[in-house]
């Protein structure tokens, strides 16, 4: 998973004008979204989050049953959106016990536990829960899912060597995460097989004072919710309208699964690039093949470095580029398959675009990646296209995941 | 092609207490990382010498890869990390963890979270970068690195 965003900049932006510079742009209208339709169409949103300071964070409302149940059901709203993660991860203070009831069990009949660690220093820990997911019209029944900070296992996340831990909507910015990666599952056959694989483990003792390493079978592992479903299940669409340039206050768009399953997921991109194994693709900017490059809505803006563009002042802002003026780009995207595209991009100044607090979609918005192999092409890439992501293994008009196509 | 039946498998052997503590004894060996920490002496095992410092190379169960790359006067200057997931820094970074996590910490304080780490303080420079299931990225001590030596000829 990447998940970049800020919070405190709005904050610190206001609180430290001093020069008596105007307030920021108006807040400029929403613009006409995409109507989702079908049963695998739902309604996804780019807004400030639950907590009121995110920007270009895409979210989705989610329920969840225990397993076979139409009443022991709870829907969550502002669940991130994240196509750099595998499967479903709901904080522990954000879901219902009885819904959450059915955990998921290694050797011994005892809890199986997961622990994601993100690239930021911080981690997921926190027991498998089998539920049954919907999402639009659709059911992944008896999907593993991680519950994030569980109060019962946080004195043995030791396992679980990471910076922060993730269990509250303020620190995740969510109340969850969707994870709508190119893979099936968080970690894959490596789990199947090898207990010492620093993903699962399972408690050593009903009261779970302490926990072992852990095989987890494929079935078992923390899954691609749109994979387990029938039908419509070979990748997924991210239709998002295009923003102003200066920013909106929150946008609509549809994630729709499937691709070339019905009328409204036809393959309407010119290209399907081919990942490689790990899921990159090469982005060839100014003369520069970045070969590990990938797409990704769980990050809030184009990551990548340039020599050229001048970062932010200020601690708290100095990931973000400030250039004086907008800075025009063109990029190609390039496949394993060798298919190529052409991206243009823009990026304005990082603090003139949160000068506007109210504004949460922003188009322009880049900054520093501090890998010069890479391209992270977050969510301001998806504003105004349709991209497409074919699941690993599964045949589609695009081709045989895992894929991009737009 | 079918399993013979008229040969059948001998009995498994069963497990006796002098089994039973040769497989501690395994188990202690097999679990103590076999890496060591950026500043100190390398772990023992498998190296590969190079013009002017060595690489010892570990290659976890779970597919991550790790580098410690040693100075002639024999201590970790360089580490590098590959592989589906994150090793423990803690443990790879040894007295300059600190650092990482100071720092980490200050970016979360100020709201940048979830991106990649780029640090460079404190006798430390380190890059973080990946998503789940691919996790890279290396970290060394330039008052550390022998003279002469470039880091872009030596990290991955």
């Amino acid at each position: 998973m990447r998940l970049i965003f800020f919070y405190l900049v709005v904050l610190l932006m206001t609180g430290c004008g001093g020069g008596g510079s105007s307030s920021g742009t108006a807040p400029t209208p929403v613009p006409a979204s995409p109507v989702p339709q079908g049963n695998n169409a739902m309604s996804v949103t780019v807004d400030a989050g639950p907590e009121g300071r995110n920007v270009n964070r895409l979210y989705a409302t989610v329920t969840v049953c225990a397993p076979g149940s139409t009443s022991l059901c709870q829907t969550i709203d502002h669940v991130l959106v994240d196509t750099g993660s595998i499967g479903l991860r709901l904080l522990a203070s954000e879901l219902r016990a009885d819904v959450a009831q059915t955990l998921l069990t290694g050797a011994q009949g005892l809890p199986l536990l997961n622990c994601a660690k993100f690239i930021d220093n911080t981690y997921a820990w926190g027991p498998l829960a089998s539920v049954d997911v919907k999402l639009a019209g659709k059911t992944a029944a008896n999907l593993p899912i991680q519950l994030m900070g569980h109060p019962a296992y946080t004195s043995v996340d030791a396992a679980c060597p990471g910076g922060s831990r993730l269990d509250t909507v303020a620190g995740l910015g969510g109340k969850g995460v969707l994870g709508l990666g190119l893979f099936k599952q968080d970690c894959g056959p490596g789990c199947v097989t090898t207990a010492n694989n620093n993903v699962y483990f399972t408690c050593n003792s009903a009261a779970c004072t302490s926990v072992q390493p852990s095989l987890a079978s494929l079935d078992q592992q923390v899954t691609h919710p749109i994979a387990r479903f029938d039908g419509d299940n070979n990748g997924l669409l991210i239709d998002l309208p295009a923003a102003s340039a200066q920013g909106n206050t929150s946008l609509n768009g549809a994630l729709i699964f499937g691709v070339g399953t019905r009328a409204n997921n036809q393959l309407t991109a010119s290209k399907s690039l081919s990942t490689s194994g790990n899921g990159y693709v090469t982005t060839i900017l100014a003369g520069q093949s970045l070969r590990r490059s990938f797409i990704d809505t769980g990050s809030n803006a184009l990551f990548f470095d340039s020599p050229t563009l001048p970062l932010c002042p200020g601690s708290a802002t100095i990931r973000f580029y400030c250039p004086s003026t907008r800075v025009n780009a063109t990029a190609t995207l390039a496949g394993n398959n060798g298919a190529m595209q052409p991206v243009t991009l823009a990026i304005d100044n990082a603090l003139a675009l949160f000068a506007t607090p109210s504004n949460a979609v922003l188009p322009t918005l880049a900054g520093n990646l501090a890998d010069p192999t890479g391209f992270d092409w977050g969510l301001p890439f998806f504003y105004g296209r349709r991209v497409f992501l074919g699941i690993e293994g599964e045949a589609s008009p695009g081709g045989t995941g895992p894929y991009y196509a737009f | 092609m079918p399993a013979r039946l008229t040969s059948p498998n001998p009995p498994p052997p069963r497990p006796t207490r002098w089994h039973a503590t040769w497989l501690a004894v395994l188990l202690v060996l097999l679990l103590r990382p076999g890496w060591a920490a950026l500043g100190e002496a390398p772990a023992a095992g498998m190296s590969s010498s190079r013009n002017g410092y060595a690489v010892h190379e570990t290659v976890f169960d779970n597919g991550t890869r790790v580098q410690e790359f040693v100075s002639p006067v024999g201590l970790v200057f360089a580490v590098a990390w590959q592989g589906p997931v994150l090793p423990d820094l803690s443990i790879l970074l040894g007295r300059f963890h600190g650092s990482y996590r100071m720092d980490t910490e200050q970016r979360r304080l100020s709201g940048l979270r979830g991106g990649p780490v780029a640090v460079a303080r404190d006798g430390l420079v380190l890059r973080s970068n990946g998503r789940m299931r691919e996790f890279f990225g290396h970290a060394y001590a330039p008052a550390l690195v022998p003279a002469g030596l470039n880091l872009q000829d030596v990290l991955p």
